[in-house]
């Protein structure tokens, strides 16, 4: 029997707003254990939370750039259950009241065909605490560090329209695209700040019924969802087709073993609206305020990069999916850099650099500026391609103006005629067997001479100006 | 005439005068606690000397012809679910005996902004859970008009300070009829503001959609002085009601003109008892006297609200009590002992093979929790967490909690419409005086019962308030309990005041010493 799979995804992200949800802790997790706390995210008796406009405001421009219809009333809910992580006994959610509904994004699947993936809902909750798990001596001890304690999050939960991988991976991408370019997060699976949870479930090709579905979790990446999604398919299809029942539960994606292991069954505890934080009103206008917020989403922007630069759909796309690398582009373009030579650059030295060296493009010691006063030389033949690679690799050592690199280290290209014409001329005078070989008709031989002229010019010639002068001297004396 | 038989108002009137000082009258209080308190059991706590550097603070700035804040050097007593920073806020339970809150609640702060001086913290039922006090884990607190029955509850300790004279001032709190039932068993005025008129911040919650800090006094005025300090917005509750505070004091001498007000017939039915019923009667027909018309208004759903608010109370309880788990703060048991049974029981189990009990044997945490909170907890505490959890469990949730949301529209529907006819409803606190310590201790069922007029007011989210209107042929007191619209607690206070300036009730005070 063939199957087909049938995937839903959870995605939550952690909102980048100065303070927490609840209270005016900073939202720094990563700080100190425990350095980021109060009354009121530490639940202790007595302390109300308050919820924060800033994080309803990265919330609501988040939905409205997946095209979601913002509710304008929306609650929390306090979702039940104990765990020492929430030692409060409740998180605040948006059970019954999301804060939007509905909204998508167009993706390919693997036949390059269009296709809507669909957003069911997305609501805000409160993130819980962090567990860390130590040994002390040989006593093994856990310790809760509440920094992430009331850290904003939001949940995009879709519509189970994704049946393979790749669809998924697709998604994820344009979801981190767009999230990114109405800045509330940065969307790193990595550090934790985009957490993908994917409900699986599978059915004979071309059926409609929807079967049990498993939750997998703990995928730190988005190749991992693939590969997570593509196993767990792989692994429930093998037990439907061995007459095994699938149950409702959640699995870990074990990373190292590329499988994924039975974590618990599935728990849901009760849910009752929050008395505690009001019910949230908001009007047309607010909504329409932040409507008038929302920055140029990337599908347009990759639109008006082909129109009004001139680069490919691919090329488009690839510098729009990343709302630093589009405005860095354009940023190059703003300093009078031509647009194929601030694509090229851009795109297979500069982020390969970056990536190297583990920065980001927004802080980089590589700015615009700098970046294009570099490229600037290049293509006023005032250095070659390769010294500019050489200088560009030196800008991430300082602060100094690519210029003064290039002199430093002396890059500047030999364009002056008469000082390349007598280099010509001694390696002509020396080559004597090449420019025989010219005279007899072989080419490869043109290509010999300006590698010689370089040579002896230390790499620092213009090899467009040597080939220009080496050519007319060659033609004079032939 | 001493210190202590003034009213708050009068106390200021002379502190203001500089006819005494802060210190003096503190002095006066503290006294009296020293003297009766041992007999009454009113405060878990008194902190003399914090007490009395306090007052002698705002002496000095009176003397310095500094401004003074609206209680001028007034003493109050504050039950003890109102976080005090640095001090003790026990809930009279167990599991918080040694908790010091970092914080100072809203209404402490707004307190001692109004220079009030705190005289301790007042005795009541466990996290508020209770009608007689009797369910503190700490003491007793007595009625100081017949020692041998209750006070009322959850706030007994605050209403018996105030009966008593040992306090002339109190903050407590009301979820069920917490400040109203003992204001009334205990012969003062107590009075539940509107769901949002005071912030909660700092208030250990019980339920946190029902729960309100109220005021209580011996008198009207003294309310009104209270409620003006307490009430406001408070940007760290976003329940609280960002609307402008009445000048209470100001108005509540100005009687209501052409006051319409209701009664309902369905709550002098069964269970009341007849003496309370007639005391409230001749109550209404003061009113009448006073130029009040009186009109019938109907409550349909007023039935059920006890059912509600047992269903709703005890489930948000059970949510906001899960914290307390012995991990962060609060009593924990003893872990070692914990351990070393858990290990016997592991080695009993696995001397007699038993697989199965081997299996479900506590985790050495699951044991610290579950232990922690059964020390720490008392029975009724627990029969609440038991009730939410049970009722907000997989397939009773609609049956119980859903529906109890629904018909808590319903009564809140019912208010709205009686309140489109009359100004305020009048009617009983409680069904009969205060009964005897011991009494209902073990008929949970009976006690809930007793908030049957009293619940309807939280459930609704208004204003009511319980004033002295007689007593019973044993010399209990008797409350009368007026309800006004949401944010009405200006024509509250001033319906009151009305009945008061008509009656001498209030001015009768327990014999202490004749025992």
């Amino acid at each position: 029997m063939e199957f087909e799979a049938v995937i839903g995804l959870e995605i939550h992200i952690e909102l980048n707003c100065p303070t927490k949800l609840f209270c005016d802790c900073p939202n720094r997790p990563g700080d100190e254990p425990n350095r980021n706390t109060c009354p009121t995210c530490l639940w202790f008796p007595g302390a109300i939370p308050r919820l924060s406009q800033a994080a309803l405001e990265k919330a609501a421009l988040l939905c409205l750039g997946l095209g979601a219809e913002i509710q304008p009333r929306n609650a929390f809910d306090q979702k039940v259950y104990y765990y020492p992580d929430l030692p409060k006994g409740y998180q605040l959610s948006q059970a019954h009241l999301p804060l939007a509904r509905g909204g998508g994004i167009e993706i390919t699947d693997e036949n390059g065909k269009l296709k809507r993936a669909r957003i069911h809902h997305v609501h805000m909750e409160e993130d819980v605490a962090r567990l860390v798990h130590e040994i002390e001596g040989r006593t093994p001890i856990s310790l809760v560090d509440f920094n992430r304690a009331g850290v904003p999050l939001v949940e995009i939960v879709t519509e189970p329209d994704f049946s393979t991988p790749h669809e998924a991976i697709e998604f994820l991408k344009a979801l981190r695209a767009q999230v990114r370019y109405v800045g509330s997060s940065e969307c790193s699976m990595e550090n934790g700040t985009m957490r993908v949870d994917a409900n699986i479930s599978v059915r004979p090709r071309g059926a409609s019924e929807m079967n049990t579905k498993v939750e997998v979790k703990n995928m730190n990446s988005i190749r991992h969802v693939g590969d997570a999604i593509a196993h767990e398919i792989g692994r429930q299809s093998a037990s439907v087709q061995a007459g095994e029942a699938v149950t409702l539960h959640t699995r870990l994606w074990d990373p190292d073993k590329k499988v994924t292991l039975p974590m618990r069954a599935k728990f849901e505890g009760p849910c009752i609206p929050d008395p505690t934080v009001p019910t949230i009103e908001l009007s047309r206008e607010w909504i329409d305020d932040m409507r008038s917020r929302l920055p140029e989403m990337p599908a347009t922007r990759a639109a008006r990069f082909v129109a009004q630069y001139g680069l490919s759909g691919e090329e488009a796309a690839f510098l729009s999916s990343d709302p630093d690398t589009a405005g860095f582009f354009e940023a190059l373009t703003a300093e009078g850099i031509a647009p194929r030579m601030a694509m090229h650059w851009l795109a297979t030295q500069l982020l390969p650099a970056i990536k190297e060296r583990r920065q980001e493009l927004h802080n980089a010691p590589v700015t615009p500026g700098r970046f294009a006063a570099l490229l600037r030389m290049l293509s006023q033949d005032q250095i070659n391609a390769n010294a500019a690679r050489e200088v560009l690799l030196r800008l991430f050592d300082g602060d100094q103006p690519p210029a003064a690199i290039v002199d430093a280290c002396g890059f500047r290209q030999v364009s002056d005629p008469e000082a390349l014409g007598a280099l010509i001329d001694k390696v002509v005078d020396a080559e004597a067997a090449a420019v025989a070989d010219l005279r007899n008709g072989q080419g490869k031989a043109m290509g010999f001479l300006i590698g010689r002229v370089m040579q002896a010019s230390g790499g620092k010639a213009n090899p467009k100006i040597v080939r220009e002068l080496l050519g007319k001297k060659l033609e004079a004396i032939l | 005439m001493s210190l202590t038989d003034l009213s708050a108002v009068e106390l200021l009137d002379r502190l203001d005068a500089r006819h005494v000082t802060s210190t003096e009258v503190v002095q006066a209080f503290l006294d009296r606690i020293e003297r009766y308190d041992r007999r009454i059991g009113a405060f878990l706590r008194v902190d003399r000397e914090a007490a009395l550097d306090q007052a002698a603070a705002v002496d000095r700035k009176r003397q310095a012809g500094e401004a003074l804040g609206r209680l001028g050097g007034l003493p109050v007593a504050i039950k003890d679910l109102l976080a005090t920073q640095g001090e003790p806020t026990t809930c009279a339970s167990r599991m918080l005996e040694d908790f010091r809150p970092p914080y100072d609640a809203t209404v402490i702060a707004r307190l001692k902004a109004a220079d009030g001086v705190i005289l301790g913290k007042t005795n009541m039922d466990e996290f508020a859970m209770g009608g007689s006090t009797e369910n503190s884990a700490f003491r007793l607190t007595r009625n100081p008009w017949d020692t041998t029955r209750i006070p009322g509850g959850s706030s007994g300790g605050s209403a018996a300070a105030v009966a008593a004279a040992m306090a002339p001032l109190s903050v407590a709190s009301d979820t069920g009829g917490s400040i109203r039932a003992p204001a009334s068993w205990c012969g003062v005025v107590g009075l539940k503001p509107t769901y949002g008129r005071v912030s909660r911040y700092g208030l250990v919650a019980f339920a946190s959609s029902l729960d309100q800090i109220g005021p209580l006094a011996r008198t009207v005025e003294d309310a009104a002085l209270l409620l003006e300090v307490l009430a406001g917005h408070d940007p760290r509750d976003s329940t609280s009601v960002d609307r402008p505070v009445p000048n209470y004091t100001s108005s509540v001498g100005r009687p209501l003109e052409r006051l319409r007000l209701g009664i309902v017939p369905e709550l002098f039915g069964d269970g009341l008892d007849a003496e309370v019923a007639a005391a409230v009667r001749v109550a209404v027909d003061v009113y009448r006297s006073l130029g009040a018309t009186v009109q019938e208004v109907s409550l349909p759903h007023g039935k059920y609200a006890v059912a509600t608010y047992y269903i709703i109370a005890p489930c948000e309880a059970s949510s906001n009590l899960a914290r307390y788990d012995g991990v962060h703060y609060g009593y924990r048991t003893d872990a070692q002992k914990a351990a070393a049974r858990l290990e016997a029981e592991r080695k009993a189990l696995e001397q007699a093979g038993d697989r199965a009990g081997l299996d479900n044997l506590d985790t050495a945490l699951v044991r610290m929790y579950r232990q922690t909170r059964s020390e720490a907890f008392g029975p009724e505490v627990k029969r609440r967490i038991m009730l939410g959890t049970y009722a907000l469990s997989a397939g009773y949730y609609d049956a119980y909690y859903l529906k109890a949301m629904k018909v808590r529209r319903l009564v809140r529907e019912d208010f709205d419409r009686a309140f489109e006819q009359v100004d305020l409803i009048a009617g009983p606190v409680t069904p009969m005086p205060a009964y005897p310590i011991g009494e209902k201790v073990n008929d949970p069922l009976a006690m809930y019962l007793c908030d049957v007029y009293t619940a309807c007011t939280n459930l609704a989210g208004i204003a009511g308030l319980s004033i002295p209107c007689g007593f019973s042929s044993r010399g209990l007191p008797i409350g009368l309990h007026l309800q006004a619209p949401a944010f009405e607690e200006e024509r509250l206070l001033r319906g009151a005041a009305m009945y008061q300036r008509a009656t001498a009730w209030h001015t009768r005070r327990p014999s202490l010493d004749g025992e």
